[in-house]
């Protein structure tokens, strides 16, 4: 596996311009090489309640990475699961208290405190929060709350990369400042010495799946963007537009902040096929040509034949 | 840079569905009941038009179920824009089969225009009578939609003769209660209350756990009363 591009963007929704409010969301993308990779985005709830919901995204993004630099080097598929599914009791706790680190620093003033802040004192910095860790063999995947983590596979099909939640449907999400929201992560691992991998990795804050009425219409991104990258200048294309596509989806649709990665993988076992399928299409081109030449042999010898016969 | 390279499929603004269901059963006819919610209903549709047009990022759209012996469709995915409130008519002799519009309901929950990704529907029931046929089992199977699940349900029983136990059965949430007015203004206060407060509350961020509202006060004097 090999990673061959990657790329961040984040804006403020024009609701959140609208109003005054600043982009509520983080986003932190982190490689070292091309064979790890650290991508997180998170989304502030940026509700009255939730006056610092930016901070707590930013707290979300720089935990993961911090806490995911010291992953192992993963010998099998259940020792990855193992450890993914450690992670949210750890984050959570982190996260947590990294919150209670700035209230001692910046406690909340009389007017910021509230019947929400009173009973939950996180719920302040409430926020989703969407993060993959991918090593040269394994790819992690966690969320916790809306917004769409999702991938187009070497078999063309776009699908979420994690489970879906009931729960989480119109505005109603899960949060990390919520009371046992370790329990509401979803994770999933995908080895990726598997034929069939994600090759195009999208993490993205609910502003962009809040614009499309069919999980079909979202999912395009995944299919365009392949098609994207494998025409010239796709990385380019990538690269100078795609602030421009997602203020565009947000200015015409939801609205709200949003927060893109984008992960583009090279798939060896698949790229080995094509390569293998190409050589054996010119062996079987040169043979085709070696018996084509071979007939009209024949047929001028059939032809010098009746010839002779004439 | 163009726009159609931009990744993606079509986008739209987030819908967010209204169903109001209004019993059109002989008994509106009395005390002019029906025309009173005919006039209640064209100010609620304009604080809804209002509500969308406060809220540029989502669309609005009506539809509207009208029952009495058989149920039927007046309105269906009408952008709130584009409505006008169609003034229904009570049936002379028609019966209050409610359960007959719950099926209507289930289908629509169950139908495909439902959006995947759009806001729960706000639903709505208002009647003035008891049920005239067996409602359970068409309750249950509404209720088991996953859109019927997730909706908001509010529901407003008009004068001292709504079945307000059917009502509660079809919010089906122990935090809401049905709303019960005896006079024209209490019908107009409830109705707004929905067309605002409620729906409002269906569309607005939310942390945790699904909106729900409180009843509202509706002033009473017992005098005022008609129904």
């Amino acid at each position: 596996m090999k990673i061959k591009h990657s790329i961040a963007r984040s804006l403020r929704g024009v609701s959140h311009s609208r109003s005054g409010l600043p982009n509520q969301d983080s986003i932190l993308l982190q490689a070292n090489g091309s064979h790890y990779m650290v991508a997180a985005v998170a989304d502030g709830h940026g509700s009255s309640n939730c006056h610092r919901s930016n901070t707590g995204s930013r707290f979300a993004c720089e935990l993961f990475a911090e806490i995911v630099k010291d992953a192992p080097s993963f010998s099998s598929y259940d020792e990855a699961k193992l450890y993914s599914e450690s992670i949210p009791a750890l984050f959570i706790n982190q996260w947590k208290s990294r919150v209670e680190n700035d209230l001692v620093v910046l406690p909340y003033a009389s007017h910021e405190v509230n019947e929400s802040n009173s009973e939950n004192r996180y719920i302040s910095y409430g926020c989703t929060f969407l993060g993959c860790y991918i090593d040269s063999k394994y790819a992690v995947f966690l969320q916790i709350g809306d917004g769409d983590m999702f991938a187009s596979f070497s078999n063309g099909e776009v699908k979420y990369l994690v489970t879906g939640d009931e729960r989480l449907y119109g505005n109603t999400t899960t949060s990390m400042c919520l009371p046992d929201s370790e329990k509401d992560f979803r994770v999933s691992v995908i080895d990726l010495g598997n034929d069939n991998i994600p090759e195009i990795i999208i993490l993205a804050t609910d502003g962009l799946g809040q614009s499309y009425a069919r999980d079909s219409e979202l999912f395009k991104w995944g299919s365009d963007l392949k098609d994207i990258y494998l025409s010239d200048g796709g990385i380019e294309t990538i690269e100078t537009n795609l602030a421009n596509w997602l203020d565009e989806v947000s200015s015409n649709a939801s609205g709200d902040d949003i927060s893109m990665v984008i992960i583009s993988i090279e798939n060896k076992k698949a790229e080995q096929i094509n390569k293998d399928s190409n050589e054996l299409q010119t062996v079987l081109s040169k043979e085709e040509r070696t018996i084509k030449g071979f007939f009209s042999f024949l047929k001028s010898k059939k032809n010098k034949h009746i010839e002779i016969n004439n | 840079m163009k726009k159609e390279i931009r990744p993606g499929g079509t986008i739209s603004k987030r819908i967010s569905p209204v169903y109001l269901a209004c019993d059109t059963s002989e008994s509106m006819l009395e005390n002019g009941k029906i025309a009173e919610l005919n006039n209640c209903m064209r100010e609620g549709c304009a604080m809804i038009r209002k509500l969308e047009e406060e809220n540029p990022t989502i669309e609005i759209q009506i539809n509207v179920l009208s029952f009495n012996t058989k149920a039927c469709w007046v309105v269906q995915n009408k952008p709130v824009q584009d409505f006008v409130w169609p003034d229904l008519e009570a049936k002379s002799g028609g019966l209050t089969n409610v359960g007959d519009a719950f099926e209507y309901l289930e289908m629509a929950m169950k139908s495909p225009d439902m959006p995947e990704r759009g806001y729960p529907p706000l639903i709505c029931l208002i009647t003035d009578g008891y049920a005239t046929d067996s409602y359970k089992p068409s309750l249950d199977a509404f209720l088991s939609t996953n859109w019927g699940h997730k909706s908001i349900r509010q529901a407003i029983g008009i004068g001292k003769d709504a079945d307000m136990s059917v009502l509660t059965k079809f919010i089906n949430n122990s935090e809401i209660k049905p709303i019960q007015v005896n006079s024209p203004e209490q019908l107009a206060q409830a109705i707004r209350f929905v067309s605002t407060v409620v729906l409002k509350k269906a569309s607005v961020p939310n942390v945790g756990t699904t909106p729900t509202e409180q009843t509202p006060v509706v002033e009473v004097d017992p005098s005022d009363d008609v129904w």
